[in-house]
């Protein structure tokens, strides 16, 4: 598998593609990472409203986001 | 339409599905992800993995690459993200698989960062995989039926790569067969 680096040197930084698909690539993560935190988040008991405060969103969009997930996991 | 209506390696191989279509900017979740998934999971004769993907011609996922441009090595995220969390992103638990109330031709598979919708034989696949688990009285629809399901349609995208790589799908439905005799 290629370095850090050297994937970072395959790509041309200067190219405006590049760059906004880097930033579709890091929405795509801060998706996923926020998934498995609000997964964890619920196993240990936090209501909707301490994970929508800690997010800084409204409780009912991270309830419509992730709630009947969390419902299927019990 | 549930995702909890899949066994365990099933289930697998439809969140695995969904994130192959994803990662090819498929706004669809059709036969040609579902039959690489499923060779993935386990295997199929005469139809490996690697030739399955060369068939459909699956472009590179760019994300680790584009990510590094911006200075964030993604498997050490990623690997962080686990360790916190004890959860992988791929784990089924974050995926559901739903039917539209108001539309029940469309079937969504959503899990994180991925929202995809069933098209005709992906949708196809799925409801005949559960009708072949019920046909065989099994409580959850496995790997054979969701093969089941890809082989319904002779039309569909994973008979034409099965036939193009002149996998014996003679000897594929004689295994089914067997198994539902």
């Amino acid at each position: 598998m290629p370095t850090m680096t050297e994937l970072a040197a395959a790509a041309d930084s200067d190219d405006p593609g590049t760059g906004l698909a880097a930033v579709a690539a890091l929405r795509r993560l801060a998706d996923e990472l926020e998934a498995l935190h609000v997964h964890n988040a619920r196993a240990r008991g936090w209501s909707w409203q301490a994970i929508a405060d800690a997010l800084g969103v409204r409780r009912q969009s991270v309830h419509k986001k992730h709630a009947r997930r969390s419902v299927r996991e019990k | 339409m549930r995702l909890d209506r899949f066994s365990p390696a099933a289930r697998r191989t439809v969140v695995r599905a969904g994130v192959l279509a994803a990662r090819s900017r498929h706004t669809a979740l059709g036969t040609g992800p579902l039959l690489l998934a499923l060779a993935e999971e386990r295997p199929l004769p005469g139809a490996a993995a690697p030739a399955i993907r060369a068939e459909l011609d699956v472009p590179p996922w760019r994300d680790r690459e584009l990510l590094a441009t911006i200075g964030i090595d993604l498997d050490e995220v990623r690997r962080r993200a686990v360790d916190a969390t004890s959860t992988h992103p791929d784990d089924p638990a974050l995926w559901r698989l739903e039917r539209s109330r108001l539309r029940p031709l469309r079937i969504v598979l959503t899990g994180p960062a991925t929202r995809v919708v069933c098209d005709e034989g992906g949708r196809k696949t799925l409801e005949v995989a559960l009708w072949a688990a019920r046909r065989g009285g099994r409580a959850f629809a496995d790997c054979d039926d969701l093969l089941w399901g890809l082989l319904a349609d002779g039309s569909q995208e994973s008979v034409r790569v099965l036939r193009r790589l002149d996998a014996d799908l003679g000897r594929l439905w004689a295994g089914l067969r067997e198994r539902a005799a």
